[in-house]
């Protein structure tokens, strides 16, 4: 019990230090890939989703603690959802099929990023089309790409409670 | 009855929490001016500050001896100017005097190390290394010598969070230094700034140098904003749209100040 809350504390501290270290370093136009959403995912996906939407509530909390400077709560807000849908995910990856897995996984970025930046981008008067295109696509293929790395990195045999 | 909500709760447990938590995040959203919420988000920087040292590190060291170089070549050019510089204030001095001028703008900095920047997907925030012990309070300004950099919007004991002036959310009461024209500065992404619905009658021009107004209850007035990089007109031709280089350079910032007074 205590090796799986340390497991799960560990990768939270992990993600937290690559999104801190390597966000900026990494980022391509501005465009970075988020690092704790991937661990927000991870948790989901594997301990379900009572955890995923805890622990995605509290991670968001810290990263808008620390990397936003308007709208504290949006972070919790969007990786609450995020954590919660990836529950539905528990112990489905051999059922459903590697590709739709990972389209499911991508469809979850995207909510995510599309809540995220809608609701930060929304008093810029910037067009829907614009935010799509310019924030939320390639944030999410970048994150999706950090994803599946991980992934097939990370033995999942650590993750499944 | 107890039971029967007790099955309830237990049954629907994750979507009771999902819920709860949705809602929680949602009170955070609105009730961002509330200095509970300012003081959640200090502590939450002050605890997670330790983070950001293998980086700041990391950046310090490979950054020393092209710095250290930098610095010497800075030094002989500074020495040469120093002289020009001394020259030009006696002869400012003597203007000022005779026209009744007094130094108004006095400022009470602290100044502060830059220890994280811009690391999330979404907003752009700067984190110092001072807070409420050094004095540092919500909405004050913080400047580099280059220009104006943003505002304090949340702080810790040891840390503040800054909205700077990038984020596009940012707002920022300006003045055209030579046409006097005032206009409402925001980002346009691609680091450039812009101020728009300015008269097609004023007369403004690339190179025009752009500082704070000092209409603002935050910033002082005349701090280095950016530079006129280009005008154009709007669609319906009814108005100008100045784009604006800043001076500053948020992503190689290291040392800031904020202003306690002024």
């Amino acid at each position: 019990m205590l090796k799986k809350i340390f497991n799960t504390l560990g990768l939270v501290f992990v993600g937290l230090f690559l999104q801190l270290t390597l966000g900026e370093m990494i980022s391509i136009q501005g465009i970075r890939p988020d690092f704790l959403l991937v661990v927000v995912i991870l948790i989901g996906e594997s301990k379900g989703k009572f955890q995923g939407e805890l622990l995605g509530f509290l991670i968001g909390l810290v990263a808008d603690g620390i990397g936003i400077s308007m709208l504290f709560g949006l972070s919790a807000l969007s990786k609450t959802i995020a954590g919660f849908i990836s529950g539905f995910l528990r112990n489905k990856k051999s059922s459903m099929g590697v590709f739709y897995y990972y389209f499911i996984i991508l469809t979850i970025i995207l909510i995510h990023f599309i809540i995220l930046f809608t609701i930060y981008y929304n008093s810029a008067q910037l067009e829907l089309q614009y935010i799509v295109l310019r924030y939320v696509l390639p944030s999410s293929l970048y994150t999706f790409v950090v994803y599946v790395l991980v992934d097939n990195i990370y033995p999942r045999k650590n993750r499944v409670s | 009855m107890f039971k029967a909500i007790y099955d309830f709760c237990y049954d629907f447990a994750e979507y009771l929490l999902f819920g709860i938590l949705i809602l929680l995040a949602f009170i955070l959203i609105f009730s961002g001016d509330s200095p509970q919420v300012h003081k959640l988000q200090g502590n939450i920087s002050d605890t997670f500050a330790f983070l950001t040292f293998p980086k700041n590190f990391i950046k310090k060291t490979t950054n020393l001896i092209q710095e250290n170089h930098e610095l010497r070549r800075e030094n002989l050019q500074l020495r040469r100017k120093n002289a020009d510089l001394m020259d030009a204030s006696k002869e400012n001095q003597r203007y000022e005097k005779m026209l009744g001028f007094q130094d108004s703008i006095d400022f009470v900095v602290v100044p502060a190390r830059v220890i994280n920047y811009g690391n999330m997907s979404v907003g752009k925030a700067l984190m110092l290394n001072v807070g409420t012990k050094a004095g540092i309070q919500k909405l004050d300004p913080v400047i580099c010598p280059e220009g104006i950099v943003g505002k304090v919007v949340s702080v810790g004991d040891k840390t503040a969070i800054v909205h700077v002036f990038n984020d596009i959310n940012f707002r920022l009461s300006i003045r055209f230094m030579d046409s006097r024209l005032l206009g409402i500065l925001r980002p346009i992404g691609s680091g450039m700034l812009q101020v728009s619905d300015i008269p097609t009658t004023a007369v403004i021009h690339p190179g025009e140098q752009v500082v704070t107004s000092g209409f603002s209850d935050i910033y002082p007035p005349n701090i280095r904003v950016g530079v006129v990089d280009e005008i154009q007109h709007s669609e319906t031709k009814n108005y100008q749209i100045a784009t604006v280089k800043p001076y500053v350079q948020l992503k190689s910032l290291e040392e800031v100040f904020v202003i306690l007074d002024y």
